[in-house]
């Protein structure tokens, strides 16, 4: 039985791609049979991060519409065999995802997958409703930054209200915060809400920190997901929250600002 | 079998009856009718009568010239046990009663009656964009109202929690209602429909508590030593 995961945010450009690829890839690696599906129809951008821009033949429009099996529109990792990509349409509208679509494409996953990531469009609309409605785990990507702080909590609510799960009375969606684009010189500075300052005002257990990282740009030109390079402080940050969303209790690393030391300082660090 | 339903709005015209004669009535509603009659064709209605009128009387009277009954105001009634009977009528003929709460409140500033109202409990968040409203009951917040949300009550309001949003008591006229919270630091705050925002409010750190005097919001630390 999979557990299906919508990786959202309410606020654009927060992480939330970044994150679904870091996820899929760190669950997938771990050995787990992890499909992660873009929802973002019309602006399709997973396909880029994970390098498979140029493999798509069929997307999850096709499959619900019938025009494809699921099978034909999966792809499959280069890099890991647990992991698959299906993408989503370019050119349709998002009014082609139906509820029942969905439902079914989902279903046909929960059947072999361990993990389905549901990586959300920004906003409160149609098609991000439609990629938590399903969600069993819900990974809310906020930026330390009032306005992503707003949106996250707005996308809180709906989480609440508008999943599949608070319409039936089931248990509700487990939430946890991942914080992105940490920068602890500027917290210490007092110019950056702080860790605590965030969950004062969301309230949900934290799945991690990211700090900012030049390297996430240069993840995303390549096409790698940044959880795979390992020398990195962005990319180690999403390994400790890839074990800790597994149950594992990580510290957690990169919240305060380096120290530098007199070689560093003549050197660079 | 699916049912859609949405919202259709139109609007509702309410007549407003100085003389209980119901056939006064008639001759002065078939006059403004012939005024506009397209635009009264089946319009809902709503009636305002001064006085206790024969209510099924009149409501036959409406629709036998096209007219749709769908409620009654009952507050410019001044007898109180006037207008209540005109509630009752209403409420016999299965139309909506307006405005309940002005009436209600009327009658509890004129005879000082306590509502039995209980308690409506919220024990999760209240979330930004969420609304809740808690009628004829007061509310208790077992946690925090985030920034960007609303909450409502006849009655009081207690936040065991940080009061971020904006918080409405009393909100069909019942002056007596207050707000309390642990730790108040709201965008607006309202008691009976007299209002504040925070750029207005004193600055408060803490437990503290709203309530109107005078027709003004009093704000006021709790446990002040």
């Amino acid at each position: 039985m999979a557990e299906i995961i919508v990786v959202t945010s309410g606020k654009g450009g927060v992480g939330k791609t970044t994150t679904s690829a870091s996820l899929s890839m760190g669950l997938a690696l771990a050995g787990h049979k992890t499909a992660v599906i873009d929802f973002d129809i019309g602006l399709r951008n997973l396909d880029l991060i994970m390098n498979c821009e140029r493999r798509v033949v069929f997307d999850f429009v096709n499959v619900i519409q019938g025009d494809a099996t699921l099978n034909q529109a999966l792809i499959k990792d280069k890099r890991s065999d647990n992991l698959f990509i299906l993408p989503a349409s370019q050119t349709k509208d998002k009014d082609a995802l139906s509820k029942e679509g969905v439902e079914k494409v989902l279903g046909e996953l929960t059947e072999t997958f361990d993990y389905i990531i549901c990586d959300s469009p920004a906003g409160i609309e149609q098609g991000a409703q439609m990629a938590l409605y399903f969600a069993d785990r819900a990974v809310v990507v906020t930026n330390p930054e009032v306005s992503s702080v707003r949106d996250s909590d707005r996308i809180l609510g709906i989480l609440q209200s508008k999943s599949r799960r608070a319409e039936q009375g089931l248990p509700p969606v487990k939430e946890c915060l991942l914080l992105t684009r940490y920068e602890p010189e500027r917290v210490e500075k007092g110019e950056m809400l702080s860790v605590e300052d965030v969950q004062e005002i969301l309230a949900i257990d934290l799945l991690g920190v990211i700090p900012e990282d030049q390297a996430v740009l240069s993840a995303s030109n390549e096409g790698n997901p940044v959880i795979m390079a390992d020398s990195t402080p962005a990319g180690q940050a999403y390994q400790d929250a890839v074990k800790r969303f597994q149950g594992e209790e990580v510290e957690h690393r990169f919240l305060t600002a380096e120290k530098k030391g007199l070689l560093k300082r003549m050197f660079g660090g | 079998m699916n049912l859609k339903i949405a919202a259709d709005f139109q609007s509702t015209f309410v007549i407003e009856i100085s003389d209980p004669s119901p056939n006064q009535f008639a001759q002065a509603l078939t006059k403004h009718l012939a005024q506009a009659p397209a635009m009264f064709e089946f319009a809902t209605v709503i009636l305002a009568p001064h006085d206790l009128v024969d209510l099924p009387d009149f409501i036959q009277q409406c629709r036998d010239q096209r007219l749709i009954p769908v409620g009654v105001r009952v507050d410019l009634l001044d007898d109180q046990s006037l207008a209540q009977q005109l509630a009752d009528q209403a409420q016999a003929q299965g139309l909506r009663i307006y405005p309940p709460s002005r009436h209600q409140s009327r009658a509890e500033k004129r005879h000082g009656q306590t509502e039995q109202w209980g308690f409506q409990f919220v024990t999760r968040p209240v979330r930004s964009g969420q609304t809740i409203y808690a009628q004829e009951k007061h509310l208790v917040v077992m946690s925090q109202v985030s920034a960007g949300a609303e909450i409502m009550a006849d009655g009081d309001i207690h936040v065991y929690g940080p009061l971020r949003g904006r918080a409405l008591a009393g909100v069909r006229g019942r002056e007596s209602s207050r707000i309390i919270s642990q730790n108040l630091d709201a965008e607006l705050l309202s008691v009976a429909g007299v209002y504040q925002v925070r750029d207005d409010m004193p600055q408060l750190q803490g437990a503290a508590q709203v309530r109107l005097q005078d027709e003004q919001l009093i704000f006021e630390h709790l446990n002040a030593d």
